[in-house]
């Protein structure tokens, strides 16, 4: 049956079905993606003259979503206007001696804009790693100060334990698991829409398998197989051979989307192939065929995006296999 | 060698094959003649086996039980566009399991398919694809083979080669059943002729019969008799 692959292979259509239409749609997704991807990530840049050791410890513990930090050695303040920065913060040039002796006066100094927003959150985390460096260099200062035999390194590695300070009052506190952060929720939702527009790119591409396989029935070419073989083995060379075309092109797109998937996620290639072959052995015409399909796949579109919006929910839906997702 | 009884073909409630019985011999060459819709395909395929009766039997000896037996030509071409004259008879001698070189050289010597053989069918004319719909139908060496209009778009010099080989097969005993409307290789190829019309077989004859005058058609419509009549012109 390999031959009946080639013969599909060395029609152009293919190829642009198959090489064209991926490569423009990932030129039109991608960007969108990296684009949502931006949107929840705050720019912050460092500038570290002196290129201090304190410096990389500070940004490593600190260094987290939603901050993208990127550190620089010298200050340019046209990043905050051009928005390529949402707040910079200058290290002075003895920031690490000034934390070991103790001296906190001007050791940073912070640029922000009237736009500036959530950079406060990045100053917050900054200032607490500084001032755990600060209270830990003043607790290693006071024990060597009376025990001349401590050694300096070793108690500011574990400066806390000697001087922890007491909190003022002491808050009640609990965490719930299972909520969705603001941020991640907004970047799933982009995720499944570009799903859906994937889905409908998989069922075009299956759309164009399926059409070969009525030219086969039209021109007579699977009788002359039947007769030939005695079997039903085409059938499921097609079936098996778009499968796999279709759940490579799943992986891919998955892997580029990064889409939460459940468990049914994995059987929504696995059920549009089947539907589409359904649709194959029911409705003799390919005209007809195609009504139904294009008539299907933009119910599914619709319901799927109400689904995801959460204005319909029920049982029914699940009629709609890229609903799976949702599950 | 083939015998039908009471064959009758419904679908979307109308009798495509009505109530037909009769026998095909070893070595027949055999024509069905009709007016378009008569059921001449439906009652060919049935009879090849792809399509299965609403009621009566079809009863084949045991020469046409084995693999491969049954040949069938279709009317539409059904060859991969985008295939060689090569892939493709490689492909279905494969396929049969027939890996007689003689045959295969005598059938491309005899169609003349050698300097097309490279060629993608989309290249191909109309009379050569009809050569390789042919060729592609007989490279099981069948023992009897199903024409459904084979000469369809065919030039003189294809159409000869097609019929020369065809009358070759036969005279080794392969039996041939075709359907067509042309009365120039209904001359040439049948022995064999059963008139149809609406789903029945009106009458079973022979060519000669038809081509002297001989036979009486009774009950046919106008348009089979002109059809019948046709080749005194």
């Amino acid at each position: 049956m390999f031959i009946i692959w080639k013969s599909i292979f060395k029609r152009k259509t293919t190829w642009v079905l198959m090489v064209l239409i991926p490569i423009v749609l990932g030129i039109v997704i991608y960007p969108l993606v990296k684009d949502t991807m931006s949107q929840v990530s705050v720019p912050i840049t460092v500038v570290d003259q002196t290129d201090q050791a304190i410096t990389e410890e500070l940004l490593t513990e600190i260094e987290d979503r939603p901050f993208q930090v990127t550190k620089m050695d010298s200050l340019d303040l046209r990043l905050l206007s051009t928005g390529e920065a949402e707040a910079i913060f200058v290290f002075n040039d003895e920031m690490e001696a000034n934390i070991f002796s103790g001296n906190t006066d001007e050791i940073v100094t912070w640029y922000r804009t009237e736009n500036s927003y959530v950079d406060g959150l990045f100053k917050e985390k900054l200032a607490s790693a500084i001032m755990s460096r600060v209270v830990r260099a003043e607790a290693a200062s006071i024990v060597s100060h009376y025990r001349p035999e401590a050694d300096w390194d070793e108690v500011y590695q574990y400066g806390l334990k000697y001087f922890e300070p007491r909190p003022i009052f002491e808050m009640k506190f609990e965490q719930i698991s299972g909520a969705q952060n603001t941020s991640s929720n907004t970047n799933d939702s982009e995720n499944r829409l570009l799903f859906i527009i994937m889905w409908l790119y998989l069922s075009m591409l299956i759309g164009y398998f399926t059409k070969i396989l009525y030219e086969w029935r039209t021109d007579g070419i699977l009788e002359r197989l039947k007769l030939l073989q005695q079997t039903q083995y085409y059938y499921w060379s097609w079936f098996i051979g778009v499968l796999a075309i279709t759940y490579s092109f799943s992986f891919v797109a998955i892997q580029l989307i990064e889409v939460p998937l459940n468990n049914w996620a994995y059987f929504i290639p696995f059920g549009t192939v089947l539907i589409y072959f359904l649709f194959f052995i029911l409705v003799k015409k390919k005209w007809s065929m195609y009504a139904w399909l294009i008539s299907y796949s933009v119910a599914s579109f619709i319901i799927f995006l109400l689904a995801d919006w959460q204005i319909i929910e029920s049982e029914w839906m699940y009629l709609f296999i890229p609903t799976w997702l949702l599950g | 060698m083939l015998q039908l009884n009471n064959v009758s073909y419904r679908k979307s409630k109308s009798d495509l094959v009505n109530s037909v019985s009769a026998t095909v011999h070893a070595g027949d060459r055999l024509t069905i003649f009709g007016p378009n819709g008569a059921g001449k395909s439906t009652l060919m395929r049935l009879m090849a086996g792809i399509i299965k009766s609403t009621s009566g039997t079809i009863m084949y000896n045991d020469s046409l039980q084995t693999k491969n037996a049954i040949g069938y030509i279709p009317q539409q071409l059904a060859l991969f566009e985008n295939l060689t004259v090569k892939e493709h008879l490689r492909f279905y001698q494969k396929m049969t399991g027939n890996n007689s070189k003689s045959f295969m050289n005598e059938m491309i010597e005899t169609l003349q398919l050698k300097d097309f053989w490279n060629k993608q069918i989309d290249e191909l004319s109309g009379g050569m694809k009809r050569k390789v719909n042919l060729a592609v139908g007989m490279i099981q060496q069948p023992k009897i083979v199903f024409l459904d209009e084979p000469f369809v778009g065919v030039d003189l010099a294809a159409k000869h080669d097609m019929l020369n080989w065809l009358n070759q097969l036969n005279s080794r005993g392969i039996t041939i059943v075709f359907v067509t409307h042309d009365w120039q290789v209904i001359r040439e190829l049948a022995s064999k002729m059963w008139l149809m019309e609406n789903g029945e077989l009106l009458q079973k004859t022979t060519v000669d019969e038809v081509v002297e005058d001989r036979v009486e058609l009774t009950g046919v419509s106008t348009a089979l008799d002109k059809m019948v009549s046709f080749h005194r012109t």
